[in-house]
Order: C-alpha cells, then structure tokens, then sequence
C-alpha cells in the first residue's frame, strides 16, 4: 500500500503507535518504616487509593551490640499485613559492615533466618528482601561480600537502597550485586541551624549528581519523601531533632514565627518531650507538594530507565494528612 | 534496669534511614573536656553528680550512656550479704553465688539441699545448711535467679520470639516470695525479700501490683538504696501507663535522696508536657523534694532558672552546686568555638557571653552568703567577672573563694591559679621584659609542670588560649618571631627571611626565661629548619647549599626506595619492597646527587648522571618513590593533598626534565634516546595531573582524562618505533600502547 496516497492512514497508524509505545506510569509504593505494624483508616485508604500492589516494611536494624551484628527494634505485627507483596527492608548500620569482627555469612544467614522467622511468626510470604546500609569506601568490600553472601542464602529478589553519593563514584564506592537499586532522593545536606537550608531536600546540592543517574549500571527505583522534621537549635547549635513536627507541631501561644520556618521559643517550657530554653530555634524542615514534583521532573529527565515503583517515605498518618491531596502520589508517578 | 532500656528505644530511637547526622559527634576527634573548658567540675560539686556535668558531645558526662544498669550494686550487694554471713560463706563464694551466671546449678542444687536435705554440691561441702542465715540465703538467692532469668535476659538475639516477648515472672513465684516476706523475722532478709517482691512484680505481667505492694508495705522498710531501687520501678510503672506527672515526682525522689541512682533517675525523668512539671511540683511535699525536681529539671532545660528556684526553696542545696559548673561549663564551652582575629572582638565576644543579668544573678548570691558551697559560688563568681571585663571583682572573689574553701585540695588550689592567670593575661595589652618576667613562673606551671597524668583537672584550653592570647598581642607589636613561637602559623617559614630570624632566636645566647620557655614550648627546632632549607635548596638545584643544611639538621630519615629509579610504570610500593643495596638519608641523596652534577659539569659519562639525576629529582617530587625526602615538620605534607603553599616545589618536574634532556642530548643511541623521551613524557603527564587534578580544590577521585597526547609520546611513537625500549613501554604502559593504537 502506498501510504502517501492515504494520509488518513498515516495518521492511525501513528495513533496507534504512540498508544502502543505508551508505558504505564511506574507503581506507587511506600516505607513503612514504625516498629509495630498496625495501620489506621488514613493509611488503609491511601494504600487502596493508589493501588498499592506493594509495601515496604522496615522489618529490624543490625547494629553491633558489644562488638556483636544483632537486629534491634524489630518490627511486632499487631493486625496481619494487607494482602499485597510485602518487602522486608533491613536497616544495616555502616558500622556492622566496618567491624573486623562481623562475619559476613554468618550474619547474611543469620538475616535471612530472623526475616524467615518474622514471616513464619505472621503468615508472611515474600519475594523480595530490600537492604538499607550506608556503606562507605572503608566498608564497601565487606558490604558487597555481605551481598553476596545473601545471595547464597535466600532465593528471594534483592534490591538496595543507594544514596547520591554511591551514584555518582559508582567507580569507587562500587555496586551491588542485586536484582536493583532504590535511589533514595532525600536526606542530601547537613543538618544545620541555618534557615535557609533544608536537610532533607536541596535541588542545588541534588543537581550535583543527577548528570551521573544515567550512567549508573544498576535498574534504578525511587523513594521520594513526605516527611518533616524540625531542628532544635541553641545559639546556634543543633541539639535536637523533632521527628515528625511540622507547621502544625508549633503552638504559637509557645513560639513566634521568626519568618519562613524558624520559630523562637518564648519561654521555657517543656512540650511534646522537648524541652525548650526561651530563646531556642526549631527549623520546620518540611517537603511539599511543588518539592516533590520538582524533584520527580528533575529525575525524570535525567534517570536512565524509567523506575518501576516510586516509594514514598513513609506511609505515617500525619505526613499523609499533611500532604492531604487524593492525586498527589497519581500526579508523582505520571511524571516519569 | 529494664525501664531504662526501654524507654532509651522509645526516647533515642530517630528513624535511621532518616538520619544521616549525628548530633553527638563521635569519640573519635573528640580531644578532651578541656578543649573548651577551663573550670573542672570535679573541684566543686558531688561525685554523686558526675554523669549530669556538663559535656557539649555526650548526654552524660564521661559515660556517655549509663550502661550500669546490671552491675551497679554489685559491690554493695556482696558486701551487705557477705557482712550478713560474717564468714559461714567465703566473701569470694557469697561472689560467685550472687553473681557468676554459672552458679544456676550450684544454687539449685543448694536449694534442694535445704528443701529435701539432699546432698551439697562439691564445692559447698562442708556448708552448714541448717544454719539459719546460711538458709536464708540460699532460699533468697534461689527465687533472685528465678527473677533474673527475665530481668536480665538480653532483649539481643537473633531468635525474633525471644527478641521481642519478654518473659515474664510467674505469680506463683511472687506470690511464694511475698509469703516468705510475710513470714520473715530477721529484718535483713525480710527487707531483701521485700525487694524481690518489687522487682518480681516489675518483670510480671502484673504490674499493678508494683504499686499496690510498695504503698501497702513501703512505711516499714527502711529508706535504703533497695528502697529507692524499689522506688524506681514504681515510677516506672506510672511512666507506662503514662502518669507522667507522678513518675517524674518519683524520680526526683530516687534522685534527691538516692546519689548511687542519680543518672538512672535523671535519665528516666521525662515530662512530656509543662502540665505534667506542674502536676509533679504539686506532688513535691517539701521544699527538698520541689528543690530536686527543679535539679532535675535543670539538667535538661536551664540551670540558671532551677538554681534560682532551688534558691528560693534551700539554699544550702548541695543540687545547686552541679547546677552552677553546668552554667559556667555551657558559658565557656560557647566562647570556644568561636574564632577571633582580635583582641577587641575576643573581649567584646567575652562580654557579650555573660551578659550584666548573668553577671548579677552569680555574683549577688555569691555575696549573699546563704550557699552551702562559696567556695564554688565566689569562684564562678570571679570566673564569670573576668568574661564581663571586671578583672579587679574577678581578684576579689577568687580571694574571697580560697579564704571560704573549706577543704583545700591539690586540685582546688589548681583552679583558683588557673583562673587568676586567666584574669591576669586578660587584662594585658602590651607585653615586654617586666611582664614577661612576672608571667614566666605561672606560664611554665601550666605548660611544663602540670601533669597531663590525669585528665581531670581542665588545663589545655588555657594552654592553647593563653599561647594565642599572647601571639596575637606580639603580632600588634610586630613581634613576628615571638608571635610564631607562641603560635605556629603554617605560613610562617614560606618567607624565607622570616627563617633566617627564627634561626637567629634559637642561636641567640643568654635567653631570658621567658625566652627560654617559648622556646622550649614550642614544636620546632633550630634542626628543623636547618632541614627545611635543605630540603628547598635541593628543590632548587642548589647542592653544596642542600648539603651544607641537610648536614647541620643532622636527620635520620631514610628514603623508602631507589631515588635513582627510572622506571616504566610508577610503583611506590613496588620501588620500596625491592632489596636495595644502599639506603639513602635526605643528607646522603643529596650527596650522591651533588657527585653526579660534577660529573656532568665535566662532562664525564653526561648520559647515565644526567639521568639518575633527573631520576633522583623526579623522585623527590610527589610523583615520586622519595617523599620522605620533603616529610617534615615545616613542609609537612602527607602523601594526598598537598597545600597550595608546596605545590609549585612538589608538583614540580622542571628539574628532572632539565636533566633528561641533558641525557637526550647527550645519549649514544636510539635506545638511550627513547627512553629519555619517554621520561619526559612522565613528567608532562605530572604537569598535566597536577594542574588538573592534584591542584584542583574541585577534585575529587578518578581523573575525567587519564592521558594526553604527550609530546614524549608522539617522539616515541614517531622515531623510535624500532628500538627494544619502544617495546618495552608498548607492553609496560596502558596508556602508551593506548596511544600508540595496539
């Protein structure tokens, strides 16, 4: 057939072609990242809105106790897990992976049994295991021997997370041997007094290693966050975080807004836990919805492949009532 | 203690994948309290109080965490019982009974043995167990280990079931103990059963029974550690069930009255609201108990504020004195740092740090002679006078402070000329030979003569202040040379002239003390720059000057590998694990060099000198095998970065290239020619990395580009392809063969 003399078909066939070649959007998922699972009615409906085929559960952290890898704060089921894939995550303190003493098989194999047992204990099957460690270059050889190692002891799927700096030295700090990688997109500068920066997010310090995205060798997912915190600062010093405060957390009877995020303690006074000196500094450092967009876009374009599964961190009642927007995590996910 | 672990998971347990920094920095640069501290505690308040002085790196002063929680009264527990048992028992087997996790089957089997009247263990053979006291204990001792298979389990194990339930202390077992209690006569076991009841009942699922038990039973025990110990676990039963206003109460209790558990209560101690303060002062019954909780309170929120309110209630309370050291301690600790570049900024930030409120709150109650403690209280009183630029007051209360120090210690008097010296160089603008003379004997006590020993008393801030203090009033009198030898400024000696009148100092004769003293204080000799000349000298190519210095540094330091090495491929490691037949000093490099220059001058065999010299200088640079030979005290450079100051003398290949072209020009065939091109091919390369990498701030890593077109490369390849040193490189060098496209 000769096409030229059926412009209308050109025009279908192109149709069909750009539906064809129109991939979904990647998945939405979530960290769920409290010690005991137990999910409220906010929650529930926010892994229903968003047909969430996936969770991912902080299961424990290994950290050495008197020179020993051990879990800690493992996580106690309350109520059985929905009826979707649930991804143990276990948190590796770098410190595990530094110590001479760690056997990596030992503690691949003890990880693997703790996860079995946990599963066992709550009617838990899973495919996958996610490790969360913060290695270092002093530790890298001994992280991705513990890799390995994990590899030989379970036939599950193995993913990890990878912070920016892994990204761009992929060279030096080297790659895990896993099935992929979760780019954890937050977390990228200090935590300071100063108002004008922002510890969980900073698009300066972050375009600093989105050239390098394209060139990282492993399948690439991404976990976006939702959290706030605040930073409790005296005279100029950082002596606490508030995990969890927002706007929201600061009564102004207490503080007066200093302009933007800042707030200057009025009194002395204990709220929440903390205890405040007249004159203290808490930061709101808080991540919303144009954040999380510029974020996505800025990945997107610079992301090899495109991620499967776009993770929020964490799925947590009041980071999802803040946010409080039915189409925010749609909106997210399409962006890729 | 079980609630503390608990409660340190729910307190300190931040999210990790949420946290990147650490607030507390770790040990590992941390220098020691007097790095910013010059007002030790330890002179003036309780041991009692230590873990709640101030530290700006960890919660708890010197412990960091309290991890005591097991083996806190183990001393006291072998004790009390082996004075109970006054010999029936050996103190070291009443030890190993109490305390050894072996002893479960020796106890069992004792048990038994008095239950039954079956035989003894072995080891307790000859134990009279009809004896009462003897009985007695191996009754408690069997339903204490019942209780310690919960309280002290490991909440640790790679077992999730035993990680994460607990177990928990049958009723049966407290139920059985309470009897024994009901029924004992002798008020030593009887207060002891008393105790396992409590601690029973904590480690049960029944809780309530904490509180009911001790409030039926508490108004006839004695008010022992066992009772405060008791005491705690009550406010912890009211922590959990989130009865914070009355567990706090409690705590201040175990905290005022029990001085062994004053880091358990204060760190259990946790308000979360202001209602719930309120509701525990509302609770305090007496002037003492609201005076502890304001201790306590202090601790986390404002010394300044719960030392007034202390004051208001009882002023003689021994809590205000570890109050007062935090309030200096976090003044002090604010001040250092800081960075000043003069004088009037350091006295204006000084006076700006304590404010005439902060002044005024310290200094009238030190006068108002109501404390218990003026020694502590006139001392900070001075302390603080000196910060607000009031240095005669500053004279007076350290005056008043020793006349009032009621038992004068070592340590004490330390202090008191610690800080006098402190308000004494303050009030110094201008420093000559009288002030010098008056300054010496205090300055050569604190640097030479205190010990460093103990770490205790707080001496090295003022040691390093005191030195800058000084420096910085000789840099105002153009004094450069006393302003470097107070100060080590790494730029000093990068002005060669400067060299010369440090040299002229050292060689000075008849020094005064105080000469003598800065001299001696400070890190370099008269050697060391002897040998940093030396060493430039040689950078420069001047020889006879290099050996001349090197000769008079008379330094020891051997060269890891052959400097005359020329080698293909660069291997530090590989030129320093050869066998060499001589070893070179920095001295006996320079030597030889100097040889072959002579050589070369005379033309004598110009090919093979010129390029072991030119080896020799490629080496001594920082792509070389010889670092050593620049390691040193003023140059000072490690084996990564080097400072902007040593780049051109290190980066450097001028040298070396000079001789190799030396060699080129002088060489007898194609092979010697090649191998020259290729030398100089090297040292483009270095050239190259240094300008891009090495000295690029930017850099970090791999470099982006590893090899250029190198002219050496390019002569190589284009006119002796033929020659067996060609080959040679082809199969050595990557980036030659690379280049050369095989």
């Amino acid at each position: 057939m000769n096409l030229w003399k059926f412009p209308g078909a050109i025009y279908v066939l192109l149709l069909l072609s750009t539906a064809c070649t129109k991939e979904a959007p990647p998945l939405t998922s979530f960290y769920y990242w409290k010690t005991t699972f137990e999910l409220n009615d906010t929650e529930v409906a926010t892994l229903k809105q968003n047909s969430v085929s996936k969770l991912y559960v902080r299961y424990f952290d290994v950290t050495l106790i008197k020179g020993a890898p051990f879990p800690v704060r493992p996580i106690v089921f309350n109520e059985p897990p929905p009826a979707i894939e649930i991804v143990p995550v276990i948190y590796v303190r770098n410190q595990v992976m530094l110590s001479p003493t760690v056997g990596v098989p030992d503690l691949a194999k003890n990880i693997v049994d703790y996860i079995d047992q946990i599963n066992a204990k709550n009617n838990v099957s899973i495919e996958e295991i996610q490790i969360d460690c913060d290695w270092t270059l002093k530790s890298k050889d001994v992280f991705l021997r513990f890799i390995d190692a994990l590899k030989q002891q379970t036939k599950h799927r193995l993913s990890a997370t990878i912070r920016l700096h892994q990204v761009k030295y992929f060279e030096t700090t080297g790659v895990p041997d896993v099935d992929y990688g979760v780019l954890m997109y937050y977390n990228m500068g200090h935590i300071n007094a100063d108002d004008s920066s922002n510890s969980i997010y900073d698009r300066k310090t972050a375009k600093r290693y989105l050239a390098s995205l394209k060139n990282y060798p492993l399948r690439l997912d991404v976990a976006l966050p939702l959290f706030s915190w605040g930073i409790h600062s005296r005279d100029g010093k950082v002596i606490g975080l508030l995990n969890q405060w927002s706007h929201e957390s600061i009564d102004s009877t207490k503080f007066n807004n200093q302009g933007g995020d800042l707030y200057v303690a009025k009194d002395n006074f204990i709220t929440l836990g903390n205890f405040f000196r007249k004159g203290d500094f808490v930061k709101i450092e808080a991540i919303d919805k144009d954040q999380i967009s510029e974020m996505a876009d800025d990945i997107a374009r610079s992301i090899a492949k495109k991620p499967q599964t776009v993770i929020f961190y964490d799925l947590d009642e009041p980071q999802l009532t803040y946010h409080d927007d039915e189409d925010l995590f749609e909106e997210i996910t399409r962006t890729f | 203690m079980k609630t503390s672990l608990k409660k340190l998971l729910v307190l300190f347990s931040f999210s990790i994948l949420l946290t990147t920094s650490v607030i507390f920095a770790c040990a590992d640069w941390y220098m020691g309290y007097d790095s910013d501290s010059s007002f030790t505690p330890e002179v003036f308040a309780d041991e009692s109080y230590s873990p709640l002085f101030y530290s700006s790196q960890e919660p708890f002063y010197r412990v960091n965490y309290d991890t005591e929680h097991r083996s806190r009264f183990n001393n006291d527990i072998t004790a009390d019982w082996s004075a109970y048992l006054n010999g029936k028992i050996s103190t070291e087997d009443v030890k190993y009974l109490l305390l050894d996790e072996n002893a479960n089957a020796d106890i069992d089997l004792l048990f038994k043995a008095v239950q039954a009247k079956k035989g003894l263990p072995a080891r307790f053979a000859s134990l009279n167990i009809a004896d009462d006291k003897v009985k007695s204990f191996i009754n408690f001792l069997h339903f204490a280990k019942v209780i310690e298979a919960c309280s002290m389990r490991s909440p640790y194990s790679w077992d999730y079931e035993e990680s994460t339930t607990p177990p928990q202390v049958a009723q049966k077992t407290i139920d059985e103990i309470t009897k024994l209690y009901s029924l004992a006569k002798d008020p030593f076991i009887k207060n002891r059963l008393w105790f396992q009841v409590m601690k029973g009942s904590f480690y049960s699922g029944n809780t309530k029974n904490v509180i009911d038990f001790f409030d039926k039973t508490k108004s006839s025990e004695p008010e022992n550690v066992l009772y405060y110990r008791a005491l705690s676990y009550v406010a912890g039963v009211h922590y959990s069930q989130k009865r914070y206003g009355m567990s706090n109460y409690l705590y201040s209790v175990v905290f005022d009255k029990c001085p062994e558990l004053r880091i358990v209560a204060t760190y259990n101690f946790h308000p979360i609201e202001n209602s719930d303060y309120q509701e525990s002062l509302a609770l305090a019954k007496t002037p003492e108990e609201k005076a502890a909780l304001w201790a306590i309170l202090g601790f986390y929120l404002d010394p300044k504020q719960s030392i007034q309110e202390i004051y208001k209630l009882n002023p003689k309370s021994a809590h205000i004195d570890y109050l007062l050291t935090r309030f200096v301690n976090i003044k002090e600790v604010d001040l250092s740092e800081d960075q000043y570049t003069s004088l009037a900024q350091y006295r204006a930030a000084m006076k700006k740090l304590v404010t005439a409120e902060d002044l005024q709150f310290v200094t009238s109650i030190a006068k108002d002679n109501k404390i218990g403690n003026p020694f502590l209280w006139n001392t900070a009183a001075g302390y603080l006078s000196i910060y607000a630029g009031k240095n005669d007051d500053a004279t007076q209360f350290f005056d008043k402070a020793l006349k009032a120090n009621a038992s004068p210690s070592e340590m004490s008097n330390q202090q008191i000329r610690l800080l006098r010296l402190i308000n004494t160089l303050t009030t110094i603008n201008k420093l000559d030979s009288k002030i010098e003379g008056k300054l010496v004997a205090d300055l050569t006590w604190l640097y030479n003569e205190l010990s460093d020993d103990d770490d205790t008393f707080r001496k090295n801030n003022v040691r390093r202040w005191s030195k800058k203090y000084l420096s910085s009033i000789y840099k105002s009198q153009q004094n450069v040379v006393m302003a470097e030898l107070l100060d080590r400024n790494d730029k000093f000696y990068i002005t060669p002239s400067n060299v010369e009148l440090m040299k002229t100092f050292f060689m000075k004769s008849g020094k005064t003390p105080w000469e003598e003293m800065v001299a001696k204080n400070y890190s370099l000799t008269l050697m060391d720059l002897y040998e940093y000349q030396g060493v430039v000298s040689a950078y420069n190519g001047e020889l006879d000057k290099a050996i001349t210095l090197l000769t008079a540094a008379n330094g020891k330091a051997e060269l890891l590998g052959n400097p005359f090495n020329g080698k293909i491929k660069d291997c530090h490691d590989c030129d320093h694990a050869a066998v060499q037949k001589t070893k070179y000093t920095k001295l006996t490099l320079v030597q030889k060099m100097k040889e072959m220059q002579d050589h070369v001058i005379k033309g004598e065999d110009v090919y093979n000198n010129s390029l072991l010299l030119a080896n020799a200088y490629y080496n001594m640079s920082y792509f070389g095998n010889a670092r050593v030979f620049y390691y040193g005290e003023i140059i000072d450079q490690g084996s990564n970065y080097i400072k902007k100051d040593f780049q051109s003398m290190l980066f450097s290949c001028s040298k070396a290239k000079e001789f190799y072209q030396k060699a080129f020009d002088a060489a007898a065939n194609d092979e010697q020619k090649a191998k020259c091109v290729y030398m100089m091919a090297k040292c483009e390369r270095n050239e190259f990395y240094a300008r891009e990498y090495h000295g690029n701030d930017e850099f970090y890593g791999e470099p982006d580009v590893a090899f250029l077109a190198w002219d050496g490369f390019r002569k190589l390849k284009s006119n002796y392809a033929h020659t067996k040193y060609y080959k040679d490189v082809i199969n050595e060098c990557g980036y030659f063969g690379k280049y050369a496209g095989n």
